[in-house]
């Protein structure tokens, strides 16, 4: 309903705003035509609408022309948008063409750019303009509620915390949905790294048949990032800003009193409040410099990025440093070479499971410091801890004593060189090769001075070293001819890519010497060092051919196969053959001459693409390590696991997917409209089917079952009003996925738990017929009473519904997989003052709310913590909420988590040729200032399983680290 | 500009020549380098390191107390009715579902064993090297599986028989005859393989003897002559098997004291252990987590885990008092001050504030003094899967119950009543020592004390079908239900026999009944 009416409202708007002006008698009209800047525009067309008589403009952009009576002119010129102005009575018209972003807008493709009017698959493009009115330190940002078909979740408010990415919803229920990111046409890049200053665009590649030029990798969607080339003059840019944090809200806990009468203890000094104690206002600093330009052949674009995040839980946070520098050189006029370097640091510091946990121990964390003992206070007059064990509460280790004595770093570094070359070795044949290399770093330190769990144990530490290498070298043969009026594009590639990583890691405790702090470098002084290294190799030799034909602009034709050639997999299933074929066609010259729709295209693509992302020696079976064990009670001795289970006919996960969309260019192309609607279906799905627990328990790896997604992608870009002063943009965009598990290889359904360790038992259900991301577990009907005694039950527990044996029944109880999405992201400028704000929504579905489970039921012995324990069911007072018993996931902590969400309000004030300044802009923002939703915890937003983990596990708060408000203030200053 | 020209040719020729020659990436992958494959389960070293690690899959789930979960169903434990510990009271009051908490460690320990063992028989022909030790390592995997399938259907009833490796087959449940035939069979080729003396050990029971075979037949035999099968001719082979153990010169002596065994200092000081598991608490971390301080109550900042029954406790002291048995009395319950928390005093639990039990010594620890250890929910104190006290009383039990009370069958009795009064246990004691009377039902009787707090009184309780008449004897002290006075269940399905747990039904509902 509600995007309805916002829908109604901007058409609306739209509408008040095209003006109509009444026509009146011959005459002569003359004026100037410029471009937004006020430069003149020479040689644009001025056409005399309905024949074709018309004039140019001349050098310094007039021109004059006789008209008759209520005459329209039409005002083109190549690159900008055309204006269609009746004249009325005035003799002078001056026309402000403004570059036409939406027509002329290349696109990223793969292997190839293409025009936005040109497209024949699904692609959603972004371009820095987008974005740079939000003060972002993640490219995922720049992402968000920006494109349709694209769902951005910040599943944790951690900083430097994974962010989970779909593409027209989740295909594969046992790997990763993440898309593949390419950069610079490298492929398997990420986002998290990178310095979102130096994106030049994004471009989503949705349907298969944009996706099929790669392959085996392009199941999930693939978001192609450019970054910035140097042009024009040379230009200095710095931006700083500062940004406070705060967590959201507070969860109603018993306060210290309460507690202590209910588990019949004393306060001590008034209690702790440990959210407060854990919870801080947490400050990040950014600063970005940049410098690009170009001269003499040679355009540069270097800059420099540092932010420095404090996370909102005490003792954590990240700082990222990075550098790139993107050189081109145009040779001569037919050889063009170019380098980027990018290298980066990033240090997390204290951020467990990329941020989808708090602690090291699933237990600890937000889960501790809720469920804590609030009675006593934290230390002593003189520093030391006043109780790091209780037994009342969740029984854990004092998680903010865990904390304190808490040191993991994890350093990351990354450095990319993408070398690539460009040559025309005829008018028509282009030769481009790319050679990229991606190295990547980390080293994972890890000391525990207080480990988490149950117990008082001794400090622990390890160390984790990792480097990957990753190499691609694709030739890609471009051969482009106009043939009468058509155009005919082909393009061939050879690529081959090998990724390889090496790691040693190694632990200890009981260290010889106490009061050691980062033992993690002395690992020899704890007892009996415990060591692990391990390779991981594999290789992809590809094939690619595209063929692209554009029929007198009317009708565009695109066909393309890829066919990939993995190492994860044995010879006879190794080669995969990945088609596409699409299509376009404009309506443009059978529409009427109408001032409000410009054009109406259609496309239709089908396309299969596969998911190969298994891993190496996947069909292999081993002897797993790691069994050892001590006869003598002390020393171990080398111990071996049963074979895993493997299938050697393990092969790839391929997506079918059929595209239907239509394009509207309406009102002088200043509103664009795209609607697409797809259906996927995943076959060959790879499946982790479990394995009995009688025949040794886990999962096995193989190729059964089918996944499909059907869905509506809408994107509507407009340009409200745009005057000299006063413009509007605005971009509403809108994704409704219906997914469905259509066969799981003969079983009805598979239970999973929520993320690996989880203590929950299957909170999950993968069903046939019903949409991955499903709950399960027991209806609860709130408590037995005293009245049900006679039936044997006891009253104050909980009452669920049951079988005829008595037994909870259990099945399906909400799903986590959002069905709607939707933003809107608005541009106001008025003279020097710019208003951006980014709303967006997610809609149709639940989650299950673990944290609350937990503070009602603790999973250790001990006693609840959460206010709702005062209404606790008493024999006077029979309520429905539980006194005890046994506690079941079920109906009872499943909530709704449909929310509407400021992501982003920005006010600046920009001052051009402020000397000795280019440029200088002041700006205030707030990111998650306002959360509308009924969602009792934290965040409805936020998940424990994970951004990378199975998609049949979403939206579970066990604990899950909320986004946190923020307010920023900043300065972009220009030179 | 043409000479530049001339250089970016040449350049950009190589360049080009470099990347359509560039066909070197390896697509073969080559597994040897990084992992063990199967097939390498050809040597001896590799059959030790396979056994190894079955011990070690044992020890992951036996160093937890929801591997004994049938256990706390006996008159001699109970638990603690808050927070997490839901699962042991179901179990304590023989109200599980498939859906109970703690259900599943048993179940999956026991079948992970199971699938290491079966990988090792179904190899060994395979194997090469000294015959010697094959047979030694395949008879002990021979004694593990039957081990692993006797705590199965102990703790589940009847289970599903699996003796393939990764076989993708559907299984269903197998009999009480099956499964009795299968472990006695894995039994007698562990007897037939395994030395009387297992080499290289520091105690036995570390690791199977040929002793260890028979003394687990003698206790396959006692339940397959009682509850459900009732075969009671089974009762003279459980009489043969184990005067065989006592017989056999295997080693096996009783400790002088009972108490030091739940010590760490004296773990390996005595020859009581059948089959022991050792735990490895400092250098490993997979200590043991059934004893220390989570058998502690709140007022020593304990778990409440695991605790005394009442009746069963009061029982025990007046039976000690009339037949001089004290020393055992206060080797089973802590009688002394709790170094812990406010150091409450065991011998006063009934002073304890939410619901008092009193404090077992084998599951605290036996020596108050090793501090660290009763601190400690990760410890070093060995779990005795099987003693020979046990197999002492099996005997006497045995023979009384086929019609044959031997004079040595008396004396095993009294060799283990010796000790509970403090005596040499192989010096007779007239004052202790009995010889008349119906020495089935003596040696039962001393079976539930000498193992109290062991995790074994449950299955005696089953197999002699004595269920509800030991719920009968229950103290008006026991703890009930929070609010109403609801107690053990002496009916019900899952009476004798814990239900397979919800985790496998979920993927297998063949196995529902």
């Amino acid at each position: 309903m509600k995007n309805l009416a916002i829908r109604r409202l901007l058409i609306g708007v739209l509408f008040l705003c095209v003006s109509n002006l009444s026509a009146q008698e011959q005459q002569q009209v003359s004026g100037k035509v410029t471009d937004d800047n006020g430069s003149p525009l020479p040689g644009a067309n001025v056409q005399y609408a309905d024949s074709n008589k018309g004039t140019v403009t001349d050098a310094d952009g007039y021109y004059q022309i006789v008209v008759d009576e209520g005459a329209t002119l039409i005002f083109s010129y190549i690159g900008y948008k055309a204006q269609t102005i009746k004249v009325g009575s005035r003799t002078t018209v001056d026309v402000v063409l403004s570059q036409n972003a939406l027509l002329e807008e290349v696109v990223v493709i793969g292997y190839g750019t293409s025009r936005q009017e040109d497209l024949t698959g699904a692609i959603s493009s972004l371009s820095s303009d987008d974005f740079e009115q939000q003060p972002v330190i993640r490219a995922e940002d720049a992402l968000q509620a920006r494109a349709a078909g694209v769902q951005v979740t910040k599943n944790t408010g951690a900083p430097g915390g994974d962010v989970k990415i779909r593409i027209r919803g989740s295909n594969s229920i046992s790997f990763s949905n993440q898309p593949l990111v390419v950069i610079d046409g490298v492929i398997g890049g990420t986002l998290q790294s990178l310095n979102p200053n130096d994106i030049a665009s994004i471009d989503v590649l949705k349907d298969a048949s944009a996706t099929a030029v790669y392959g085996s990798r392009g199941a999930n969607g693939v978001i192609v990032v450019s970054t910035k080339k140097g042009e024009g003059g040379a230009k200095f840019d710095i931006e700083y800003f500062s940004s406070f944090s705060k967590i959201p809200k507070k969860i109603p806990l018993l306060s210290p009193e309460q507690f202590a009468e209910i588990s019949g203890i004393d306060v001590v000094d008034g209690g702790t409040d440990y959210q407060d104690a854990y919870f801080r206002t947490a400050l990040l600093h950014s600063v970005q410099l940049s410098t690009s330009g170009a001269a003499d052949g040679l355009s540069y674009f270097v800059s420099g990025n540092y932010v420095d995040q404090e996370g909102i839980v005490f003792n954590s946070g990240y700082q990222r440093f990075s550098l790139r520098s993107n050189l081109e050189l145009q040779a001569n006029d037919k050889l063009k070479i170019g380098l980027n370097l990018f290298g980066s640091r990033e240090h997390r510091h204290n951020v467990f499971f990329g941020g989808a946990g708090t602690a090291g121990d699933r237990r600890g964390g937000i889960l501790g410091i809720l469920g804590w003992d609030p009675t006593k206070p934290i230390r002593n007059p003189d520093g030391s801890y006043y109780q790091l064990q209780s037994s009342v509460g969740n029984i854990l280790v004092n998680p903010v004593a865990v904390q304190t004595e808490l040191d993991n770093n994890r350093l990351q570094d990354r450095f990319n060189a993408n070398f690539n070359l460009s040559y025309d070795i005829s008018e028509s044949l282009n030769y481009r090769a790319i050679v990229g290399g991606a190295f990547q770093f980390v080293n994972n330190e890890n000391y525990a001075g207080i480990p988490d769990g149950t117990t008082i144990l001794s400090p622990i530490a390890s160390y984790l070293s990792r480097r990957s290498d990753n190499y691609q070298i694709s030739n890609i043969l471009t051969w482009d001819k106009q043939i009468g009026a058509s155009q005919l594009k082909l393009t061939g590639v050879f690529e081959e890519q090998a990724v390889q990583w090496r790691s040693a890691s190694g632990r200890s405790g009981e260290f010889a010497i106490g009061g050691l702090k980062e033992a993690f470098y002395l690992l020899e002084l704890g007892t009996d060092p415990s060591l692990e290294a391990d390779r991981e190799k594999s290789a992809i030799r590809s094939y690619v051919g595209r063929g692209e034909l554009n029929f007198k602009d009317n009708l565009l034709l695109t066909a393309t196969l890829r066919v990939d050639e993995s190492s994860n997999f044995r010879k006879e299933n190794r080669t995969g053959y990945f088609p596409s074929v699409s299509a376009a066609y404009s309506f443009q010259k059978l529409l009427p001459s109408n001032e409000y729709l410009d054009n109406v295209k259609l496309r239709l693509g089908y396309g299969e693409v596969g998911n190969q992302n298994v891993g190496a020696l996947n069909t292999f079976s081993e002897l797993p390590l790691g069994r050892d064990f001590a006869f003598d009670g002390d020393n171990e001795v080398v111990g071996l696991g049963t074979p895993t289970f493997k299938d050697l006919n393990l092969k790839w996960e391929t997506t079918k997917q059929f595209n239907a969309g239509l394009d509207f260019f309406l009102v002088d192309s200043r509103i664009l409209l795209k609607v697409d609607w797809f259906r996927k279906n995943t076959v060959d799905l790879l499946l982790r089917k479990p394995v009995p627990l009688y025949s040794g328990g886990g999962t096995f790896l193989t190729n059964v079952g089918e996944v499909q997604n059907t869905g509506v992608d809408l994107g509507l870009s407009a340009s409200i009003i745009n005057t000299d002063k006063f413009q509007w943009n605005a971009n509403l965009n809108l994704s409704a996925v219906k997914n469905e598990a259509i066969d799981l290889g003969g079983q009805e359904q598979i239970l999973i738990g929520a993320f690996s360790g989880s203590s929950s038992g299957s909170s999950f259900a993968i069903r046939v017929g019903e949409p991955l991301g499903q709950f399960y577990g027991a209806t609860f009907l709130g408590t037995w009473k005293t009245a049900d005694q006679s039936t044997g039950q006891v009253p104050g527990t909980s009452k669920y519904a049951l079988d005829e044996s008595g037994n909870p029944v259990l099945g399906v109880i909400g799903n986590g997989t959002p069905e709607l999405t939707w933003g809107w992201n608005n541009t106001i400028s008025y003279k020097n003052i710019n208003l951006n704000f980014l709303l967006r929504g997610v809609h149709g579905f639940e989650v299950f709310n673990q944290t609350y489970s937990s503070l009602m039921f603790p999973a250790n012995s001990g006693s609840a913590s959460h206010a709702d324990y005062l209404d606790r069911w008493t024999a006077e007072n029979e309520t429905e909420i539980p006194a005890g018993g046994t506690n079941l996931a079920s109906t009872r902590y499943v909530e709704k988590g449909d929310f509407v969400r400021l992501s982003n309000i920005t006010v600046s004030y920009t001052l051009e040729e402020f000397a000795p300044f280019r440029s200088v802009q002041v700006y205030v923002s707030g990111q998650n200032l306002l959360t509308i939703t009924s969602y009792t915890g934290f965040d409805p937003e936020v998940s424990s399983s994970g951004a990378s983990g199975s998609d049949g596990a979403v939206s579970f708060d066990s604990g899950a680290f909320p986004n946190p408000r923020t307010a920023t203030i900043g300065v972009k200053i220009g030179l | 500009m043409n000479y530049l020209n001339s250089i970016y040719r040449t350049f950009f020729i190589s360049l080009s020549l470099l990347f359509v020659i560039n066909a070197c990436t390896e697509l073969e992958e080559n597994p040897g380098a990084v992992q063990l494959a199967p097939g390498t389960l050809t040597s001896v070293e590799t059959l030790e390191a396979l056994i190894t690690g079955m011990y070690r899959t044992v020890q992951n789930e036996a160093r937890w107390s929801n591997f004994f979960i049938a256990g706390y169903s006996g008159d001699d434990i109970t638990t603690f009715s808050g927070g997490n510990k839901v699962g042991f009271r179901e179990a304590d009051w023989r109200a599980q579902t498939p859906a109970s908490d703690r259900l599943v460690r048993a179940y999956r320990g026991a079948y992970n064993m199971i699938a290491i063992a079966n990988t090792a028989i179904n190899a060994k022909e395979a194997i090469e090297g000294d015959r010697e030790i094959i047979d030694r390592l395949i008879g002990e995997t021979h004694f593990m599986r039957a081990f692993a399938y006797l705590h199965l259907t102990r703790t589940y009833g009847e289970v599903p028989v699996q003796l393939n490796v990764n076989d993708p087959q559907i299984l269903r449940k197998a009999s009480f005859q099956e499964l009795y035939e299968l472990i006695e069979a894995d039994l007698l080729e562990a007897e037939r393989l395994l030395p009387d003396v297992y080499p290289g050990i520091q105690a036995t029971g570390i690791r199977p003897s040929k002793g260890a075979a028979k003394a687990f037949l003698a206790r396959l035999y006692m339940h397959w002559a009682g509850f459900p099968l009732n075969e009671s001719d089974k009762y003279g082979l459980a009489a043969t098997k184990s005067k065989e153990v006592i017989d056999g010169g295997f080693g096996y002596d009783l400790s002088p004291s009972l108490r030091s065994m739940w010590t760490v200092g004296n773990r390996f000081a005595h020859s009581e252990g059948v089959f022991t598991m050792v735990f490895c608490d400092e250098v490993c971390g997979t200590g043991n987590r059934t004893t220390g301080r989570l058998g502690l109550p709140l007022e020593a900042k304990g778990w409440s885990e695991t605790f005394g029954e009442i009746a069963f406790f009061e029982d025990m002291e007046a039976a000690a008092m009339a037949e001089g048995t004290t020393t055992r009395f206060e080797d089973t319950y802590v009688l002394e001050v709790l170094p812990r928390g406010d150091e409450p005093n065991g011998a006063e639990w009934r002073n304890f504030d939410i619901e008092p039990h009193p404090i077992l010594r084998k599951v605290v620890g036996g020596d108050m003094s090793e501090v660290s250890v009763v601190n400690s929910t990760n410890n070093a104190i060995n779990r005795y899967f099987m003693r020979y006290a046990d197999v002492l009383l099996t005997y006497a039990e045995a023979s009384g119950r086929s019609g044959n009370s031997s004079t040595e069958a008396w004396e095993a009795l009294n060799k283990v009543r010796r000790r509970a009064a403090g005596l040499d246990p192989n010096i007779a004691a007239p004052s202790i020592d009995i010889t008349s009377g119906d020495l089935a039902e003596l040696a039962f009787t001393e079976r539930k004390w000498e193992l109290a707090g062991e995790f074994e009184r449950w299955h005696d309780l089953v197999r002699t079908n004595r269920v509800v008449e030991a719920f009968a004897n229950r103290s008006p002290d026991e703890a009930v239900d929070v609010v109403n006075s609801k107690t053990p269940e002496t009916s019900g399905k899952y009476l004798y026999f814990s239900p397979i747990p919800q985790a496998e039904l979920d993927n297998s509902p063949q196995l529902n009944d």
